[in-house]
């Protein structure tokens, strides 16, 4: 659905809120937030790097409650058809947990000392990027550790996105399952229910 | 095998319990077997250990209640390994150092342990070369270590300085092993061997488990062993005549004999100690021919003038007769069977005796080989204290085998037999016992604490056992190394001959080619082609 700028194809949104842990960015586009689980990137020069944990689209006036309007119409799309104006009073922001960040062109998976600026503009990573984050796994325990509902999700979506961007890794699925289990070492439950939602494509 | 494969790293562990290994994801368990040999990097020592457990471990401790589904592969795959992972423990073993200085000590008994994630390989040829030594260095290649083809090597200096046993229940290849060992102290010359070869395996030839016919010591090294027989009748039905026929006068057989044959004559300590008396009363070499002829009247009037019970007297002389009628026990007075082993020992020959028919009668055997080893033993003691110090005059080193040897070294019998001698005093008069035998646990608990070398193949009695592995350190572990031998061609040695305990598959004996590489090369059957040609006909 998202059509990113012909100028800048990999750009999706700027970051609008940012702490240690996380940030939010704003979408260009409305419903324009990456899959839950991908790797994106804020900042040009030394980017922070981040994997989407949670997206929500809601109106831009939080006292203006979007209303019905689709009766009578044969179909969803015609709602928006029918009511341009809504792709600008609805907006659609995703968070992404930080996992590592760019440092004299070297990628590091931990925290970095500071997070993004606001209006950072955020981006889609590119595969070498991808292959750094996936072959270390080392940021996924403060995935697995932030304990949100979904982290479980986030976690296994980030190794489909990974495995489906990186289709020459033969062994990754296997390999970052092994991880995962050794983070897991204690909870065999847990693992098994992230390793069911990482299905063989 | 040159390829060194790392199979995991130690974890933790103590000197007393072994170091405990966790093994890496692509290492499974079942590559791994108990007795083998690893060798673990630590800092500043290598360690050469053996696998004395195996275990699975899991780091979720749930994980055996909820069981994970593992038919689904990719499950599985992530888990092993991680999660559920197999581990190792290792008896460190000998410590080898990395500088200079312990290469020229060799390898040391381990004071020590590795520190935590050492790493741990598998041993290779080099690792057991250098710790076991090789054929080049004078050793002798026994077998291979479990799953390696490196050749294992045994100190025959060492071995042959002590007394040394081979044990394992019927069946279980202590002939075969018995036979490598011997041939390996032939070839090498470090002593001479006397065999009392019970039931014919030896000398000529013997059967393998597999009932086929393999050469005896007398075909691989022709000259240098001579053949004595008690049964020369057999010897002809299988094809070959003995060097020499051996029998016995009665002045040979003394009261310490009838003392050793209590059991088998079935005889009072009463009865038996008379032989004593009649010996005193008739005088040495004399007292056997002079009381087996006296009339039953004679042997009461007897009784009362040396002062023992008649009745104990009688039974003595019954049971005697049955020494009598041995047909190599005469009256005559035959060639001195005795000397000319002796002779033969002296001039550096290897002697078998073969027991043909008598070999299943436990008093023949016993009485035979224990006139036989008195004397040899009284010759040597004498040769010894003459020569005095002089290294050149001193016997030959002399190793005895005997078979059933818990006839003779009972608890009970032990401090009255020669072989009980023999094995306490061992090498001070060059003269040592190659013990071999099937129920150790009946072998009387000081002998088997002097013997320097034991090779066991497999035991299933646990008094067996505690007896073979007792005075070692570490023998709880030890015991199930030994209990799960396979039943062939498999030994735990330990001992003087090799620094370490270890589990060996012997070599192969019996092909054209172990022949060959087991012949006596510049003997009178030490060429390989000759041993070819004997064995399939000319080519």
């Amino acid at each position: 659905m998202s059509t990113p700028s012909y100028e800048y194809p990999f750009r999706i949104g700027e970051v609008i809120e940012s702490d240690t842990n996380e940030f939010t960015t704003q979408c260009y586009e409305l419903y324009g937030a990456p899959s839950l689980g991908t790797l994106v990137k804020a900042g040009e020069t030394e980017p922070v790097y981040g994997v989407v944990s949670y997206s929500h689209t809601s109106g831009l006036d939080p006292t203006r409650r979007p209303i019905a309007r689709g009766e009578g119409l044969a179909s969803e799309d015609l709602v928006y058809d029918e009511n341009p104006q809504l792709n600008r009073l609805l907006t659609t922001n995703f968070k992404t947990t930080i996992v590592g960040f760019k440092f004299s062109s070297q990628i590091t998976t931990y925290l970095p000392p500071r997070p993004p600026r606001i209006h950072s503009f955020v981006s889609q990573c590119e595969n070498t990027e991808i292959l750094t984050f996936a072959k270390s796994l080392d940021f996924m325990s403060s995935i697995l550790g932030a304990n949100l509902p979904q982290s479980d999700d986030v976690a296994a979506a980030f190794i489909r996105y990974a495995c489906q961007a990186l289709p020459e890794e033969t062994e990754l699925r296997v390999e970052s399952a092994k991880r995962l289990a050794s983070l897991l070492g204690n909870d065999t439950r847990r693992l098994e229910g992230i390793l069911r939602r990482i299905p063989n494509d | 095998m040159t390829e060194v494969s790392k199979i995991g790293v130690v974890v933790a562990g103590s000197l007393g319990e072994g170091v405990k290994v966790r093994l890496n994801g692509t290492t499974s368990v079942e590559d791994i077997k108990v007795g083998s040999n690893v060798v673990i990097q630590g800092q500043e020592n290598r360690f050469f250990g053996v696998v004395t457990d195996i275990a699975l471990e899991s780091s979720d401790p749930s994980l055996q209640f909820n069981l994970p589904d593992v038919s689904d592969r990719f499950i599985r795959d992530a888990l092993s390994g991680t999660s559920a992972y197999g581990a190792i423990t290792v008896e460190p073993m000998l410590t080898i150092g990395i500088d200079q200085y312990s290469d020229a000590t060799g390898p040391m008994p381990s004071k020590t342990i590795p520190t935590h994630f050492s790493e741990v390989l598998e041993a290779t040829e080099d690792d057991i070369n250098s710790v076991f030594g090789s054929e080049a260095d004078g050793g002798f290649w026994i077998g291979s270590p479990l799953d390696m083809e490196a050749k294992l090597c045994l100190d025959l200096d060492e071995m042959v300085k002590r007394s040394n046993g081979v044990f394992g229940k019927s069946g279980t290849g202590k002939t075969f092993l018995t036979r490598l060992l011997l041939i390996g102290i032939l070839q090498s010359g470090k002593a001479s061997n006397l065999i009392f070869d019970m039931h014919n395996e030896y000398g000529w030839k013997g059967t393998s488990e597999s009932n086929y016919d393999v050469k005896g010591l007398k075909q691989l090294f022709g000259s240098k062993v001579s053949v004595f027989s008690m049964d020369s009748e057999s010897a002809q039905r299988r094809g070959f005549i003995p060097d020499h026929v051996v029998s016995f006068g009665y002045s040979d057989i003394t009261p310490e004999d009838i003392q050793l044959l209590r059991e088998t004559l079935d005889l009072t300590s009463v009865a038996a100690d008379a032989a004593y008396s009649l010996e005193a009363h008739f005088g040495p070499k004399r007292w056997f021919r002079a009381f087996i002829g006296m009339s039953g009247e004679a042997t009461n009037e007897l009784a009362s003038e040396i002062n023992v019970n008649s009745s104990a007297l009688a039974a003595l002389r019954r049971r005697l007769e049955r020494l009598t009628r041995f047909d190599f026990v005469s009256n005559d007075n035959v060639e001195d069977s005795a000397e000319m082993i002796l002779q033969r020992l002296n001039s550096g020959q290897h002697v078998v005796l073969e027991f043909g028919k008598h070999g299943n009668n436990p008093t023949a055997y016993m009485l035979v080989a224990n006139i036989l080893t008195r004397r040899i033993y009284d010759r040597y003691q004498r040769q010894k204290e003459l020569a005095m110090g002089d290294k050149l005059a001193e016997p030959p080193n002399l190793v005895i085998t005997i078979e059933e040897a818990h006839r003779f070294l009972s608890s009970s019998m032990s401090g009255q037999t020669i072989f009980g001698t023999i094995a306490r005093e061992m090498r001070k008069y060059n003269v040592t016992l190659l013990v071999v035998d099937q129920r150790p646990s009946d072998i009387d608990e000081e002998v088997m604490s002097q013997i320097g070398t034991k090779v066991s193949c497999l035991l299933d009695s646990g008094r067996d056992v505690d007896s073979v592995l007792s005075g070692v350190s570490g023998n709880r572990k030890l015991r199930g190394v030994l209990a799960r031998l396979e039943s062939r061609q498999q030994a735990l040695i330990f001992g003087h001959s090799v620094p370490m305990p270890v589990v060996v598959r012997t070599r192969d004996y019996g092909s054209a080619k172990s022949y060959s590489e087991l012949g006596d090369v510049g003997g009178v059957n030490g060429d390989s082609s000759k041993a070819l040609e004997d064995l399939f006909g000319p080519s």
